[in-house]
C-alpha cells in the first residue's frame, strides 16, 4: 500500500475500476523534472571580500555570527585565519571593505572596524583553536614583526616548538616600532605579542641570530623586514637635517625624539610619509608633504590620507627636491621641480618627468625623506645560503609582494604552512595566485575555486537600506594635540547592526527563501556538516527549472546551470537511497576564502 | 538524467500534504499559497475545488499529489459544495474536519460570486481562499473580473478598460468575521491570517495574489517579485476586515515603488504607454490615499512579522 | 397514522420519517410548501437536520453533492426553473454517484411563464442520470421518498420523486404515516464506503482522461439498469413492512384489451375513470400506469404491451422535434422485437397525446376521446394535442 502513493497506476480492468469516480494514488512517479531545459546549482561561493582578503578570513560567516550575537564562534573562525586582529583592525588596508557589495547598494559593511572588535574583545584570551600534538620539531624565526608572530602562531597550532629572534628590544616590527600611536597604540601591539608567547613560543629579544641558529633548527622562517631606506639621489641628502621617515617614527614612538621644530619638508606619497608629516604636527612642526605625483596617485591608505587632509597637512603635489644645502642661518634649503606626468612606469601610474625651469627653492628647518624601504637580506647572510637553502623560509616585506601588515602576516601563514608540509615530508605544492587557508590546510579540506559573488547577484529586495555606523573617533582638532588613538573601536551594539548589513554573500545562513518559495517542494533547507552547518538540497527528479530560487536567494547561492553540468556534478556526489535524486550540496566551501 | 527513483521512504511517517509530481507550470505562485495553507489547517482539511488551474494541477484519474480530500466541483459551486461538506461532516460527527474552498479569481469574482455571497451571508464555517491570477488562466488567459485595468488578455487584446472588481468590499458587505489580502511574496503573513482563520468560526475569506508567469508574461522565476512589489507599490494592500468594519493594514511602505517597476516586469503591461502608466500611477495612489484614510490601524497581521 | 395531507406534505413527512440530515433548499411555486414543512419540522426538533437556506437551486444541489460527499443524507426539492438551473449539477451528482434524493414537483418551464401543472420539467432532465418515479396519489408520494433513500443508496444512483403540481401537491388527501421505527427497520442510517474518510484521502470527481472515461459512464450505466431489480426489492421490502406495493408499472384490465394508454402521474387516476366508462360501453380497451420512468421499464412494457393492437400514450409534456417523451420510450420499447402481434400483421400502432400542458385539466371526457382515437387507429396528427384549440 505504501507504492500507491509512488507508483503510476494502471487501470487494465473495468473490475478494478472504482465504484465512485475518485483518484487514490500519488503522483510521485510523474518526474516533472523532464520539462526542464535548466536547473538551479546551489553552492557555496566566495565572496569578494573574503577573495580579497590577504589572509582569505571567512568574512561572511564572521558577520554572520557576530549578527546573531555568537562572538565567541565569530572570533574562533577569524583567529583561524587571522592571527593579530586587534593590530590589522587598526591598520590593514581593508581590501575587504574596498571590494563589499553593499558598497553598491548602500554603503560598505565596516568589517575592519568589527574585526577590530573582537581582536579587542579577545586580546587576553587564550587561543580558542585546537592544536596538532606536539612534534618534535624546532623552528626558529628571524624578525617578530606581524611575518614572524604570524609564523610563530600558525607553527604553534600545527604542534611545532618555536623560538623567535628578535633584534630589537621590543618585539612587533614596524607595528610596534614605526606606526603611530595614534593609529596603532603600542599597547595593542604588546598586547598582541603577548598573547602569541602565551600560546608557548620564545620570544628571544635584542637577540640576532647567530651563526649556528640554523643548527639548533629543523627550519628557518626569515622576515627580517625591509628596513633599508631609499634614498633620495639628490644632492646632499646626508646632510644633518634630513633623516628618515622610519628614523623619525622610531624614535617618536621609543621617545627619544620629543619635539619637532620648525617647517619640515616630507618627501614622499606612502604611509611612512604621512605618518611622518602627521607625527611633526603633533610634535609642534610644520610639515609640508612633497610629492611627485598627484593625490590620486598616492600609495598612502586612502583612509590615512583623509585624515592629514583633515589635520590641514600641507601636501605639495608634482614637486621633487633636486638639491639640499645648508643655509648660513643654520637652516637648510631645498631646491623643489615641478614633475608633470607623462605616459605610465611600470606601477601603472604616470611618470612623472621634470619639467626643466621650474625649479625653486624654498627655505626649511629639516628634510624628513620617506620614498620607501629596500631588502637587504645581506645582514644575515650568516645564517647561510638564504635564497637557496631548503630549510630555510623567507616572509614577510623581506619576500616581496605587497608591503602591508596583511600581507605580512599572510606571508606567515603561508611560511608555517610550507615549513610544516617540509618537515611533515609531505610534498604538496601551495597555489601561488591565492593566499593559503589555514582552516583547510589544519582540516585537511579541498577548497575548489568559483566566481565570488557580484553585486548583481544578490537580491536587494531582502535588504532594507541601512546606513553604516562608524566608531567614534576624534575631531581633527582635538586629535593633533597628542599621540591619542583617533579612533576608538566600534561599540558592541554597533558591531552587532553593522554586522547585521552584511549581505553573507555566497554563504547559507539558512533562511529558508529558496525552500519557502520554491513551487514544486523541491529545494529543502538541511543541515549540513561543517560551515555554518545550513545547505540545501534541490531533488532534480521534480525540479521544474523555474529559477525561483536563483532569483530569490538573497545572497546568491545558486546559478542556473545546463543538465550537463548537473550530471557531471552530480555523479561525484549524487546521494542515492533515502535521499532520492537529490545533489549533495556538501562539496566544501568552493573558493570559499 | 535522473539516477534513483523518488522512492516511498522519501515520505517518512508523515507524508507531506502536497507532495511534487504536480502539473503546474513553472514558476507557479497558486502552488505554494496552497502548500502554505494546507501545512497551517493540516491534514484533517477537505477542499471544494471549482474549475480553475488546480483542476489540472491536481493531476488525472486515478492520481493527485495531494494527501487530504479534494472534491472537485463545477465551475461557480466552491462555496456551496463547501456548505455542503461542511453541513455533512457536522451532521456525521465530524465537526473538527476543516473545510476550504480553493478558487482561482473567476471561479470567485465572478461565475462563482453568487455562491460566494450566499455562503457568506448566511456566515458558513468554510474558508473562502481565493488564489488571484487577474485571468482565466486555466483556458488560456481570458480577462476576468479581477483582471486589472489596461491588462493584455486574449480577451482584451488592446488591454482591459474596466478596474479590478473590489472582491473585499463585496465580502466585507457581508459583514462575515474575517477577510484578509494576502501574498505570494509574504508567506509567513499568510500563515498567521490562516492561522487566525482557524480560531473563528464562521466564513473567511482570504484572497491571495497569486502572480503568474505563465500568463503575466514574465519569466517564471519573477513570479515572487512580481508579487512583491504589487503589495509594495500599494496595487495590492495586505489588510485584514473584521466583522465588515474593521479595516486592519498590514503594511504600510516607508517608500512605495512606482508602479512602473511593477508593470515592467510583465509582458501583459508591456503595451503600455507613459500615458497610461501615469493613468495607473494616480489611480492607485488615489485608492491607496482612500485605503489609508478608511483604516483603523496599521499593524503586521501578527507581531513579529517583517514585510519586505 | 391517517392524516389528511397535501401532497408536498406528504414529501416532508416522507423526508422526516427518513431522518434526512442536511437540507439545502430554495424556494419556488408550487415546492413552497416542502420547504416550509421541513424547516417547522427542524424548528420544532422533529427532524434532526441542517437545514441551508442556500440562495439558489444551482446552490442547492451543489449543497446536497456536498453534503453526501462528506456521508450525509442529503435532500433538497424544486421545479420547473429551479430543476432547468440545477441541470448542470444534476448530471455531476449521478456522475459522481451520490445517493440524493430530490422531489421535483412538475411545474412547466418557461418561457412564458406557467406555475401550473406539466411533466415538461422532469422530463427535460430524464438524460442526467437520475432515476424517476412518477406518483399518483400523495400516499405514494410519502412512501417514494423512503423507497428512494433505499434504492439511490444501494445502487448509488441519485432518484427524483415526482408529484403534480397543485392537483397532488396542494390537495389534501388521506395519507397513512408510518411509524418512525418502523421505517428505521428498513431504511437504516447511511454508511456509505465511498464518503470520505479523512485518513485515506481521495480526490472524488477528477479529470478523467478519455483512457478511462468510458468505463466511468458504463459503470454507472449499468448502475442504473441494475436498479430495476433493486426498485423491485425494496418494493418487496416496502410491501412487507407496511402493506403498499408499487410496481414499475401497474397494467389495469389489460387481459382482454384491444386499446390502451399509457400514462404516467395523477393523470392515470382519471385514465381509470375513462377505461371504466368506455368498458361500460363494452370496449375493450385497459391502460398502464408507469411509475418508474427512469430507468425505463422496457421489458415490463414490452411484455404487456406487445399483443395489443393499438397503443396510445399520453405525455403531458411536449418537445419539439421528438413529440411526447412517454410516446418516444414506448415506442422504442416495442421496436426490434422480431415479434409481430398478429392482428395488424406489425409491432402495435402507438399514437401519441399530448395534454394538459401548462396545468390544463384533462377529463374523462378527453380521455375518451383520446380512446376513439386509439381504437380508430389512425390518426392526421402525431402526437395528437387533447383539446387544443382550433
Amino acid at each position: 500500500m505504501a507504492d500507491k502513493k509512488t507508483e503510476k497506476i494502471n487501470i487494465p480492468s473495468i473490475a478494478d475500476f472504482p465504484e465512485v469516480p475518485s483518484s487514490w494514488g500519488g503522483m510521485l512517479w510523474n518526474e516533472t523534472g523532464s520539462w526542464r531545459f535548466a536547473a538551479p546549482l546551489f553552492a557555496e561561493r566566495p565572496s569578494p571580500c573574503s577573495t580579497a582578503c590577504p589572509l582569505s578570513n571567512s568574512i561572511p560567516k564572521i558577520m554572520h555570527l557576530v549578527k546573531e550575537g555568537d562572538t565567541k564562534g565569530a572570533f574562533e573562525l577569524l583567529a583561524w585565519e587571522d592571527p593579530i586582529p586587534a593590530v590589522l583592525g587598526r591598520v590593514c588596508p581593508a581590501f575587504c571593505v574596498v571590494e563589499c557589495n553593499r558598497s553598491q547598494y548602500d554603503e560598505a559593511v565596516g568589517i575592519r572596524d568589527i574585526e577590530r572588535r573582537l581582536g579587542d574583545d579577545f586580546i587576553n584570551s587564550p587561543s580558542p583553536l585546537p592544536r596538532r600534538d606536539k612534534t618534535n620539531k624546532g623552528v626558529g624565526i628571524i624578525g617578530s614583526g606581524p611575518a614572524g608572530l604570524s609564523a610563530a602562531y600558525f607553527l604553534t597550532l600545527l604542534g611545532h616548538t618555536v623560538t623567535i629572534f628578535e633584534r630589537e628590544n621590543v618585539a612587533g616590527g614596524i607595528p610596534r616600532l614605526s606606526i603611530p600611536d595614534y593609529r596603532l597604540p603600542k599597547e595593542i601591539v604588546e598586547k598582541t605579542v603577548e598573547a602569541i608567547t602565551r600560546m608557548g613560543v620564545k620570544l628571544r629579544l635584542g637577540a640576532e641570530a647567530g651563526m649556528d641558529t640554523g643548527k639548533n633548527f629543523d627550519a628557518l622562517f626569515v622576515s627580517p623586514g625591509a628596513v633599508v631606506t631609499m634614498a633620495l639621489n639628490i644632492e646632499d641628502e646626508n646632510l644633518p637635517g634630513v633623516r628618515s621617515g622610519t628614523e623619525l617614527l622610531k624614535g617618536v614612538k621609543a621617545g627619544s625624539i620629543k619635539e619637532v621644530r620648525g617647517k619640515i619638508a616630507v618627501v614622499g606619497g606612502g604611509n611612512t610619509a604621512l605618518d611622518a608629516a602627521r607625527t611633526i604636527l603633533r610634535l609642534g612642526g610644520e610639515p609640508v608633504l612633497i610629492y611627485r605625483r598627484t593625490a590620486v596617485e598616492m600609495p598612502a591608505f586612502a583612509d590615512e590620507i583623509k585624515e592629514a587632509a583633515e589635520e590641514n597637512i600641507l601636501m605639495e603635489f608634482l614637486k621633487a627636491p633636486v638639491v639640499v644645502k645648508s643655509t648660513d642661518g643654520g637652516r637648510l634649503s631645498v631646491t623643489l621641480i615641478d614633475m608633470e606626468l607623462v605616459e605610465s612606469d611600470e606601477s601603472g601610474r604616470g611618470r612623472p618627468v621634470p619639467v626643466k625651469g621650474s625649479e625653486r627653492t624654498i627655505e626649511i628647518d629639516g628634510l624628513v625623506t620617506a620614498v620607501g624601504e629596500k631588502i637587504d637580506l645581506s645582514p644575515i647572510g650568516y645564517l647561510g645560503n638564504i635564497e637557496g637553502d631548503e630549510k630555510i623560509f623567507i616572509g614577510g616585506d623581506a619576500a616581496g609582494g605587497d608591503r602591508t601588515v596583511a600581507h605580512a602576516a599572510a606571508s606567515g601563514k603561508r611560511g608555517a604552512v610550507a615549513i610544516d608540509l617540509k618537515l611533515m615530508g609531505k610534498n604538496v605544492d601551495l597555489p601561488a595566485d591565492r593566499p593559503v587557508s589555514f582552516r583547510a590546510y589544519f582540516n585537511g579540506e579541498e577548497k575548489a575555486e568559483a566566481e565570488p559573488v557580484s553585486f548583481d547577484e544578490i537580491n536587494t529586495d531582502y535588504f532594507p537600506k541601512a546606513e553604516r555606523r562608524r566608531p567614534e573617533g576624534l575631531t581633527p582638532e582635538v586629535r593633533t594635540v597628542d599621540f591619542s588613538e583617533i579612533e576608538a573601536t566600534l561599540a558592541p551594539t554597533d558591531s552587532v547592526y553593522e554586522a547585521s548589513r552584511c549581505f553573507v554573500c555566497g554563504t547559507c545562513i539558512d533562511c529558508k527563501t529558496c525552500e519557502s518559495f520554491c513551487p514544486d517542494f523541491t529545494v529543502r533547507a538541511v543541515k549540513m556538516a561543517g560551515k555554518l552547518g545550513f545547505g540545501v538540497e534541490i531533488d532534480y527528479t521534480y525540479c521544474k527549472g523555474c529559477g525561483i530560487c536563483v532569483r530569490e536567494c538573497p545572497r546568491g547561492m545558486f546559478t542556473m546551470v545546463d543538465e550537463e553540468t548537473i550530471e557531471r556534478l552530480g555523479r561525484q556526489d549524487i546521494k542515492g537511497g533515502e535521499k532520492g535524486t537529490t545533489i549533495s550540496t556538501d562539496r566544501g566551501e568552493a573558493g570559499d576564502r | 538524467m535522473s539516477v534513483d527513483k523518488a522512492d516511498a521512504k522519501k515520505l517518512g511517517k508523515t507524508p507531506p500534504l502536497f507532495t511534487p509530481g504536480h502539473l503546474a507550470c513553472p514558476g507557479c505562485g497558486g502552488t505554494l499559497a496552497l502548500n502554505r495553507v494546507l501545512n497551517v489547517l493540516g491534514k484533517k482539511t477537505v477542499i471544494s475545488l471549482p474549475a480553475c488551474c488546480f483542476s489540472i494541477i491536481t493531476g488525472a484519474f486515478p492520481h493527485m499529489p495531494l494527501n487530504v480530500n479534494l472534491v472537485h466541483t463545477a465551475f461557480e459551486t466552491a462555496a456551496a459544495l463547501a456548505t455542503g461538506l461542511k453541513a455533512g461532516f457536522e451532521m456525521t460527527g465530524r465537526e473538527d474536519v476543516t473545510v476550504m474552498a480553493w478558487a482561482g479569481d473567476g471561479g470567485t469574482f465572478d461565475i462563482g460570486l453568487q455562491a460566494l455571497s450566499g455562503a457568506a451571508e448566511r456566515n458558513e464555517d468554510i474558508f473562502f481562499f481565493c488564489y488571484d491570477n487577474e485571468a482565466y488562466m486555466n483556458t488560456g488567459n481570458q480577462r476576468s473580473g479581477a483582471t486589472p485595468l489596461c491588462s493584455w488578455t486574449t480577451t482584451t487584446p488592446t488591454g482591459e478598460t474596466m478596474e479590478k472588481k473590489d472582491i473585499m468590499g463585496i465580502v466585507a458587505a457581508h459583514q462575515i468575521p474575517y477577510a484578509a489580502t494576502a501574498s505570494i511574496a509574504h508567506l509567513d503573513d499568510l500563515d498567521a491570517k490562516v492561522r487566525k482563520g482557524v480560531e473563528i468560526r464562521g466564513t473567511k475569506f482570504i484572497h491571495i495574489f497569486s502572480a503568474c508567469p505563465t500568463g503575466w508574461r514574465m519569466p517564471p522565476d519573477m513570479t515572487i517579485k512580481a508579487a512583491r512589489l504589487a503589495v509594495k507599490s500599494g496595487v495590492f494592500p495586505l489588510m485584514e476586515i473584521f466583522d465588515g468594519e474593521r479595516r486592519v493594514l498590514n503594511y504600510r511602505p516607508e517608500e512605495q515603488t512606482p508602479v512602473r517597476e511593477y508593470l515592467g516586469l510583465q509582458g501583459r503591461f508591456s503595451h503600455l504607454t507613459d500615458g497610461e502608466i501615469e493613468e495607473i500611477q494616480r489611480r492607485v495612489d488615489e485608492r491607496w490615499g482612500k485605503l489609508v484614510a478608511l483604516v483603523d490601524e496599521v499593524r503586521p497581521s501578527e507581531d513579529g512579522i517583517e514585510y519586505i | 397514522m391517517k392524516m389528511l395531507m397535501e401532497g408536498n406534505h406528504a414529501v416532508s413527512w416522507g423526508v422526516m420519517l427518513s431522518r434526512v440530515q442536511v437540507l439545502p433548499v430554495y424556494p419556488i411555486t408550487p415546492q413552497t410548501h416542502i420547504s416550509e414543512a421541513l424547516a417547522d419540522f427542524v424548528a420544532e426538533g422533529k427532524l434532526d437536520a441542517r437545514y441551508i437556506k442556500v440562495e439558489s437551486e444551482h446552490s442547492a444541489m451543489a449543497a446536497c453533492i456536498g453534503a453526501s460527499t462528506a456521508g450525509a443524507r442529503a435532500f433538497t426539492a424544486t421545479s420547473s426553473q429551479g430543476l432547468a438551473l440545477m441541470h448542470e449539477m444534476l448530471h455531476w451528482a449521478a456522475g459522481a454517484r451520490l445517493p440524493i434524493v430530490m422531489a421535483n414537483v412538475n411545474r412547466a418551464i418557461g418561457s412564458p411563464w406557467n406555475i401550473w401543472n406539466d411533466q415538461s420539467d422532469s422530463m427535460s432532465q430524464r438524460d442526467t442520470g437520475w432515476l424517476q418515479f412518477y406518483c399518483e396519489d400523495n400516499q405514494e408520494c410519502l412512501d417514494s421518498i423512503i423507497l428512494a433513500y433505499m434504492v439511490s443508496e444501494a445502487v448509488l444512483v441519485p432518484s427524483m420523486v415526482v408529484l403534480d403540481a397543485f392537483i397532488l401537491s396542494h390537495t389534501q388527501e388521506a395519507v397513512e404515516t408510518p411509524r418512525a421505527e418502523d421505517v428505521d427497520a428498513i431504511l437504516p442510517p447511511l454508511d456509505n464506503p465511498n464518503a470520505i474518510d479523512i485518513d485515506a484521502p481521495r480526490a472524488y470527481s477528477p479529470v478523467v482522461a478519455p483512457d478511462n472515461f468510458t468505463e466511468a459512464k458504463f459503470k454507472q450505466f449499468r448502475a442504473s439498469e441494475e436498479a430495476i431489480s433493486v426498485i423491485e426489492d425494496a418494493g418487496a421490502k416496502f410491501k412487507d413492512a407496511f402493506g403498499r406495493d408499487y410496481p414499475l408499472v401497474t397494467p389495469y384490465m389489460m387481459d382482454d384489451a384491444e386499446a390502451v394508454l399509457v400514462a404516467a402521474g395523477a393523470v392515470s387516476g382519471t385514465v381509470r375513470g375513462a377505461v371504466d366508462t368506455l368498458r361500460g360501453d363494452g370496449k375493450k380497451v385497459g391502460m398502464v400506469k408507469i411509475r418508474t420512468f427512469r430507468p425505463f421499464p422496457a421489458k415490463q412494457i414490452r411484455d404487456i404491451l406487445l399483443n395489443v393492437p393499438n397503443v396510445g400514450v399520453l405525455d403531458k409534456s411536449v418537445f419539439p422535434g421528438a413529440g411526447g417523451p412517454i410516446a418516444q420510450e414506448v415506442r422504442a420499447s416495442l421496436y426490434n422485437t422480431g415479434k409481430l402481434n398478429g392482428a395488424n400483421g406489425g409491432p402495435p400502432k402507438v399514437t401519441g397525446f399530448v395534454g394538459g400542458l401548462g396545468g390544463r385539466d384533462i377529463t374523462v371526457a378527453d380521455v375518451a376521446g383520446a380512446f376513439k382515437t386509439i381504437i380508430k387507429g389512425e390518426t392526421a396528427d402525431d402526437p395528437v394535442f387533447l383539446g387544443l384549440k382550433k
